[in-house]
């Protein structure tokens, strides 16, 4: 059991890193399009492991996931991240069932991956996550200011000699393996809303960014643990749970939220 | 010299944005760029700092910005509002620290906006807002300082503020603007652009009706002030 809270304390705080920088990145999306292409990941790996080259799942993953992530961001150049987060989706989708449809088999694992299950974290995710977490506040750590330049003031900050492009990569990779270490155990259709919810409703309630950052954390790590202690009462999946619970948080917050503005 | 182009060019893709611009900008002087909506404005302010690759000759302060990126700590630019990211919930001093350690006490009183270092910018009005963004390029103590459209979206007090603190800066600075009327009296030169450079000099003899049709390819109504100094009366902008 403590193998899964603190599997739930990780993701909250690569939530509350990864979130917040896609939803002030205007991309929140980018959450589902790297989950899904991760997808494609595992399933490759499968497919190279039935052929006798056996590589690890999760390494594949995280690099499919940065190349989708990246290559989202170099077409949102041209025209907006939305768009290409889109075509990468696409893209990566179409190998993802390709790469499923050649191994049918072991397709199960992949589609494990799809919904995931917190309570099917092994020593070896945990490692991963762990490693994730670290990469993660490092990183963020220690480009804080030049990132939050970017994110308010992109054209500003590429005017003052920031490397905006590489800094953009920077943030995407980070998105990126957030996404991919969390999908075991939060599944990729329901990764969007436990990354993205969050933070959604720390950016409606907070003051500053260190508010949004642990606000963000706190409403990640009630949405999980009300998750996995619901799960162990009723026969639904933790993951799922927790989904809803971060999903509907944000419908009440919005709901208030207007509620409060128009009385007021 | 602060800024010198000779045959300055430049396209996206197939779409000229910029075609042959020479001109001179001495230090110190204030000069404002008015042209249409799609005239080059913004685009000649990035080439100006490097961040598009214009072709022709190029010295900014000395240097060519393409190849010099040592350059931008000299120079501070005010994006237009629209390009920010309002979402994120920063404070006023925590924008203003974006650029410089030291916040210029002086300044901010100039700007009035001493007693706002607490206040979420997103929750500032659109005048106030520019008025930070003046404050935050001011601070670093530019030698040249390039504004994108400050008066977009922003009120006459505010208005009056930022002219008022852009006459008095002992530092090059270039405007774009499809209003000049706001600046009109504080500038020392003006260049009207529409991809090409239509005229460049005082403001006091580069409005004429020529001119006008030139650059908007209809008729403005121009009008004389007191002062002398002759203004376009466009839309519902009077001088």
């Amino acid at each position: 059991m403590d193998k899964i809270f603190i599997s739930a304390f990780l993701i909250s705080l690569l939530v509350s890193i990864s979130g917040n920088l896609a939803v002030f990145r205007k991309a929140s999306f980018l959450i589902a399009g790297v989950a899904h292409s991760a997808l494609a990941g595992v399933a490759l790996s499968l497919l190279l492991a039935s052929i006798g080259l056996e590589v690890n799942y999760l390494a594949v993953a995280v690099v499919i996931g940065i190349v989708f992530a990246v290559l989202a961001s170099m077409v949102s150049k041209f025209s907006d991240i939305d768009t290409g987060i889109a075509i990468s989706f696409a893209l990566s989708m179409a190998l993802a069932v390709i790469f499923i449809s050649m191994i049918r088999g072991m397709s199960a694992k992949v589609w494990s991956f799809l919904f995931g299950e917190i309570f099917l974290i092994t020593a070896q995710d945990l490692v991963y996550l762990t490693l994730s977490a670290t990469l993660a506040v490092l990183l963020f750590g220690l480009l804080y200011d030049k990132l939050l330049f970017f994110l308010f003031d992109p054209e500003g900050a590429e005017a003052s000699g920031i490397n905006s492009k590489l800094l953009d990569m920077i943030l995407v990779t980070i998105i990126a393996i957030s996404v991919v270490s969390a999908m075991r155990a939060v599944g990729a259709i329901l990764s969007y809303s436990i990354f993205v919810a969050p933070a959604a409703i720390a950016r409606e309630l907070s003051k500053s960014i260190k508010q949004s950052l642990i606000l963000t954390f706190a409403i990640a790590l009630i949405s999980l643990i009300t998750g996995i202690l619901a799960s162990i009462i009723l026969p639904v999946s933790a993951s799922a749970l927790a989904a809803f619970t971060a999903s509907a948080l944000y419908l009440i917050v919005f709901y208030i939220k207007k509620v409060l503005i128009a009385t007021s | 010299m602060a800024v010198k182009a000779k045959n300055l060019s430049f396209s996206y893709g197939k779409h000229v944005a910029l075609k042959n611009l020479s001109f001179e900008i001495d230090r110190g002087e204030f000069v404002a760029v008015l042209g249409p909506n799609g005239a080059g404005k913004t685009t000649l302010l990035k080439c100006i700092l490097g961040i598009l690759r214009c072709e022709g000759e190029l010295w900014v302060l000395g240097c060519d910005p393409r190849k010099d990126r040592s350059v931008l700590k000299k120079i501070s630019y005010v994006p237009q509002r629209s390009t920010l990211v309002l979402d994120l919930p920063l404070t006023v001093e925590k924008v203003l620290r974006m650029q410089s350690e030291k916040l210029d006490q002086e300044i901010l009183e100039r700007l009035k906006i001493d007693d706002k270092m607490n206040s979420l910018f997103r929750e500032l009005s659109g005048g106030f807002q520019q008025r930070v963004l003046i404050a935050r390029a001011l601070m670093k103590k530019p030698e040249l300082l390039l504004l994108d459209e400050p008066f977009n979206g922003v009120d006459l007090v505010s208005q009056e503020k930022i002219v008022e603190i852009l006459d008095k800066a002992e530092t090059t600075t270039i405007v774009v603007l499809h209003n000049i009327n706001p600046v009109l009296h504080a500038l020392d030169k003006v260049m009207l652009l529409n991809k090409e450079i239509i005229a460049f000099g005082s403001p006091k003899d580069i409005f004429t009706k020529e001119n006008m049709l030139k650059l908007y390819r209809t008729e403005i109504p121009l009008i004389t002030c007191e002062e002398g100094f002759v203004h376009p009366l466009y839309g519902d902008h009077h001088g």
